[in-house]
């Protein structure tokens, strides 16, 4: 191999390799970048075999070649070259040099062999399976307003991810669930459509909202080989599919609410924030309490004290008090972009809490209530 | 010998070993073999048999026949599926090798991770593998963990514990496994991989016997160690005991200033009781681990070899058990003299 490639150009692709090379290093290939060349481009992969990353760059090549070099050393190296442009070549034994103005690096090579095999995304392949093209902006806010509810619990392998799916055209779905609470989004797109649904793993939505937050314009996504797929200009983020049944989120929904509230973001996630101090440090527990035109936050740690807030709410129902994990409630008034106002739909003290905000009809979040 | 080989002074460099390279196993490969013709390969399997003939190797071997297109049930050694599975960076074949580094047993987090990595969809159209090596080590929670995905494995899984002592292993998890049986190696076929790996000449018979038809055993040991310092212990050990309390005193002292490690050297000498309980009993016939130092065996009665092999072992146990080197050395020459 033997190439030339701007810095500016090559960078980028290494950065985008930084999130996803393994960290555990248990295979050492993993930590490793794949390098390969042909006709003008190079392409840059990355994967820890549950997530991947591809990055195709312009080049002159002069002698096409692929070698595999440690992701974040080289990242590191070309990142301080003072130098516009780089050359890479491979010579004997697997070294490879990287040479940018008058500083000369050589690295080693890992055999490309052993890099796993990712099947490439081909205009066949989509047609085999789904694509669909969507505004990197939509997808990325789904992905906000989901990702945090997915489970960490290790034993429900099918909770750690997102549920995508189409229930009718022109329509996409996103859920996530740890099973306490169930946060809900859907779009209308038109000429999208996605059925039977898929689990998306967490970390390869982490890195796709990563890549989303610096696009603007339209990316597709696409499901094919067990594999989805996220492309922009250049850039071809892929995950494996999680394997197992999502459970059915609809049962989960309230359809109705007996009781609703409508407060203004800012001061109950600051009255939230504040009162949890003071609740148990493992349930976080804290109770609203409710009458004509106030709430109260409210918490009692017997170890610890007892805090209670009360902030002006748009309510006109009867006295009422319900318990709740702030967290789960602070996690929903934190989502990036929320300013308005939140609607809290409640029925009774064991009913799961329905939270709408800024008016945003697609979007629901189910909350179980605590007993306090 | 000591409690776990010595693997990866023994682990070849990686290259694809296919189900027909792996020696001496043809009853259990053949087993997995019909089963996979009729497509009955159950979805949990158990190797188990005595260390080192071949069971890793197995279910290295069958993971390849598995997802190789090119061979079916074979390897071809150059698709993706080949290479990636011998390197070990195929999505759809994993394998926890045993105990972390700094740890004695196989930690749920372990389990937990295999889980993680077999809980995507597969990547090919052939089933995901899973592969515990070691699966004695695996700790009590580890082993509850893993009876889920034994019982119902997602999708279409493999799911191959490797172990040497299956008694460790939970009821509940042997009852969900098939079990597939190891024998070790006749001594002959031993000592032609010795061979292959270049371990031939004169010490290989007596290496070979030594493991037990062990091949894994028999490249761990050290063959400086076989090849000098196994005669010159057994020599000494000989002349010790005519030199009276001195003799035995020095000997002790010997043997704990020259080797580090002592449960190889009383291995040795442990072998050499064996060896005379052998002949004693079966006369000419005794396949003898020291067959080459047959001449200077100690004619004893069977009696008195049975209480020297007992005084080997039980001082190994004690050197476990941090006794005082010297002393408990001492002691057992003495008893081994009298």
């Amino acid at each position: 191999m033997d190439l030339w490639v701007e810095k500016s150009e090559f960078i980028q692709g290494l950065y985008l390799t930084q999130g996803v090379v393994e960290k555990r290093n248990t295979l050492p290939i993993l930590a490793n970048v794949l390098i390969e060349s042909t006709g003008n481009e190079i392409v840059l992969t990355a994967t820890d075999l549950e997530v991947g990353i591809r990055r195709t760059c312009k080049g002159k090549i002069s002698r096409s070649g692929t070698v595999t070099l440690n992701a974040r050393k080289l990242y590191e190296i070309v990142r301080e070259l003072p130098a516009d442009d780089l050359i890479l070549r491979s010579g004997e034994g697997g070294w490879v040099e990287v040479i940018g103005g008058k500083s000369r690096y050589r690295m080693v090579s890992m055999d490309p062999k052993e890099f796993p095999s990712i099947p490439a995304s081909t205009p066949v392949a989509k047609k085999a399976g789904v694509a669909m093209t969507l505004s990197a902006g939509v997808l990325a806010e789904m992905i906000e307003k989901t990702l945090f509810a997915v489970s960490s619990d290790e034993t429900r392998l099918s909770l750690g991810g997102v549920f995508i799916e189409s229930i009718e055209k022109n329509q996409i779905r996103m859920v996530a669930t740890d099973g306490h609470r169930l946060a809900f989004v859907e779009r209308q797109i038109a000429g999208i459509e996605l059925r039977p649904g898929v689990i998306l793993p967490r970390k390869g939505l982490v890195e796709a909202k990563r890549l989303l937050e610096g696009s603007e314009g339209d990316v597709t996504f696409s499901i094919a080989g067990n594999l989805a797929r996220v492309e922009r200009s250049g850039v071809e983020l892929f995950m494996r599919l999680i394997e197992g049944e999502f459970p059915d989120y609809r049962q989960v929904i309230p359809k109705e609410s007996k009781r609703r509230v409508r407060v203004d973001r800012e001061p109950l996630f600051g009255a939230l924030h504040r009162v949890a101090i003071l609740s148990s440090e493992r349930s976080r527990g804290v109770k609203l309490r409710l009458q004509p035109g106030t709430l109260e936050v409210v918490t009692t740690n017997p170890d610890i004290g007892e805090a209670m807030e009360e902030i002006e709410v748009d309510y006109t129902g009867d006295e009422f008090s319900i318990g709740f994990n702030a967290r789960y409630l602070l996690d929903v008034l934190g989502i990036a972009g929320v300013t308005g106002t939140v609607e809290i739909g409640l029925t009774d003290e064991v009913s799961p809490g329905i939270v709408r905000i800024d008016d945003d009809e697609g979007y629901s979040y189910v909350v179980m209530p605590m007993r306090l | 010998m000591s409690a776990r080989p010595r693997r990866d002074a023994a682990a070849p460099a990686p290259h694809t070993v296919r189900l027909g390279d792996v020696r001496g196993q043809e009853r259990a490969i053949g087993f997995l073999r019909r089963a996979w013709e009729r497509r009955r390969l159950a979805h949990a399997l158990l190797f188990t048999g005595p260390a080192g003939v071949g069971k890793l190797a197995t279910a290295r071997a069958l993971a390849l026949g598995l997802h190789c297109d090119v061979a079916p049930f074979d390897a071809c050694g150059t698709c993706d599926a080949c290479r990636t599975i011998v390197a070990g960076t195929h999505p759809d074949v994993r394998v926890v090798t045993g105990p972390l580094p700094e740890r004695r047993d196989i930690a749920i987090e372990q389990v937990r991770e295999l889980q993680r990595e077999l809980g995507f969809r597969a990547m090919s159209a052939h089933p995901k593998i899973g592969i515990v090596n070691d699966a004695e080590y695996l700790t009590l929670q580890a082993q509850n963990a893993l009876l889920k995905t034994l019982e119902e494995p997602g999708g279409d899984t493999v799911l191959v514990l490797v172990a040497v002592n299956a008694s460790a292993l939970a009821p509940t998890i042997l009852s969900r496994c098939q079990r597939v049986t190891f024998d070790p190696l006749p001594t002959a076929d031993v000592v032609a991989i010795l061979e292959a790996h270049g371990r031939g000449g004169p010490e290989a018979h007596a290496l070979a016997a030594y493991a037990e038809g062990s091949p894994g055993q028999a490249l761990v040991f050290d063959a400086e160690f076989f090849a000098h310092r196994r005669r010159e212990i057994l020599t000494r050990l000989a002349a010790a005991g005519r030199g009276g309390f001195k003799g035995l005193a020095d000997f002790a002292q010997e043997l704990v200033s020259e080797d580090k490690d002592l449960v190889p050297a009383l291995t040795v000498i442990a072998s050499w009781y064996r060896d005379a309980l052998r002949q004693r009993a079966l006369g000419a016939d005794a396949e003898l681990r020291n067959a080459d130092l047959a001449t200077e065996l100690p004619d004893l009665s069977i009696a008195a070899s049975l209480r020297n092999l007992e005084t080997t072992y039980g001082t190994i146990i004690a050197l476990r058990q941090n006794a005082n080197r010297n002393l408990t050395l001492v002691r057992m020459l003495l008893q081994l003299a009298s």
